[in-house]
């Protein structure tokens, strides 16, 4: 089990990286409707999903920055057209291919995938760590589905699933 | 169970992994101590920049999450004092070897020992390995201690195994086993 979530969670992030690849650093933030989900919210947004991963798995403590990304790119969180309010594509990447690693790392030194959900508010519907990391592959498939989309409206060409080459 | 990405040993002291937030710290521990750790280390080069520490922690990172080894700092009242590492994990023969640098001001003081009692536990422990190597300069009498302090055996001497700087050196070779961790 734990080594099919190290392959879908790695696999994930490779194709939201492989969706963003080609995209030059001022079309992350364009929309064709107000509030779209575009790909630097995204970015953000998977940033912040695992940034709380590594405070559950206590890699690391949340920290102030935790505060500014929850309310940038936090589920209640407005996406917005402004390039300056959100991190460049480079500097996105590069954080999430580090948490990446910190994440499977952690992982792979885990003994336990049903350990108990440590936050209370994800009990009911992650009740060990084991469904957040699962929620995880699903949450990151559903936002690579949203880029994907996204690039349809942007006229971008499509980008070959990474779990079919 | 021992959470190895942030361990408190003591009141001074603690392990922690080595991440990118970590570059310049570490940079500037290297080249603040190059002198000292050029002595025994290989690795190290006069043309060196924090392009290299910035290497080699992606790297340090890759390793971790390919469960293949890694690094971590080990801090004195909050201050990078060192490295210490698992250099690699060989899981199919169950063994593992510890590598180490200290800057040269916090020396004396167990550190290093003190560390290495943290990851050989973690590794007979955790990870349930059967073999702990260590390797030494034959001539490094402060590094070999270390292993001899903890209980390693002596067990032969590896002839210029290594390239350091402009002359071959040869290398003491240390190991422990699970049973005898146990059992000391």
């Amino acid at each position: 089990m734990k080594d099919l979530l190290i392959w879908s969670l790695e696999r994930a992030r490779q194709q939201t990286f492989s969706l963003v690849e080609d995209l030059q650093a001022e079309q992350i933030c364009a929309q064709s409707t107000a509030g779209e989900n575009h790909p630097a919210w995204i970015l953000g947004h998977l940033l912040l999903a695992d940034t709380y991963l590594l405070s559950l798995l206590k890699v690391r403590e949340l920290s102030a920055d935790f505060t500014d990304l929850l309310s940038k790119y936090g589920p209640n969180s407005k996406s917005v057209s402004n390039i300056e309010y959100y991190g460049s594509k480079d500097f996105l990447v590069e954080k999430l291919t580090e948490t990446n690693l910190l994440r499977l790392g952690a992982l792979r030194k885990m003994k336990n995938l049903d350990e108990p959900t440590p936050d209370e508010t994800l009990v009911r519907t992650q009740p060990t760590i084991g469904h957040h990391l699962q929620t995880l592959v699903f949450h990151e498939g559903h936002h690579c589905g949203q880029i994907a989309a996204w690039r349809k409206r942007q006229g971008i060409s499509a980008v070959k699933g990474i779990f079919a080459s | 169970m021992i959470n190895l990405f942030s361990y408190k040993i003591d009141d001074d002291t603690d392990l922690s992994l080595i991440e990118p937030r970590h570059a310049e710290e570490l940079n500037a521990l290297i080249e603040n101590n190059k002198a000292h750790i050029k002595e025994w280390s290989a690795w190290l080069k006069d043309d060196r920049s924090i392009e290299n520490t910035h290497a080699f922690i992606k790297r340090n990172l890759k390793q971790f999450a390919d469960g293949e080894g890694f690094a971590m700092a080990i801090r004195y009242r909050g201050e990078m004092a060192g490295q210490i590492d698992f250099s690699y994990f060989d899981w199919l023969n169950r063994k593992t070897e510890i590598g180490y640098f200290l800057g040269e001001s916090f020396q004396g003081k167990g550190l290093v020992t003190k560390s290495c009692r943290v990851l050989i536990e973690y590794a007979f422990d955790e990870l349930k390995l059967n073999r702990v190597e260590m390797r030494c300069g034959v001539e490094n009498g402060k590094s070999r201690k270390i292993p001899e302090k903890l209980g390693f055996k002596e067990e032969g001497i590896i002839r210029q195994t290594a390239w350091l700087h402009d002359h071959f050196v040869d290398y003491v070779i240390y190991g422990l086993l699970a049973d005898e961790w146990k059992n000391k």
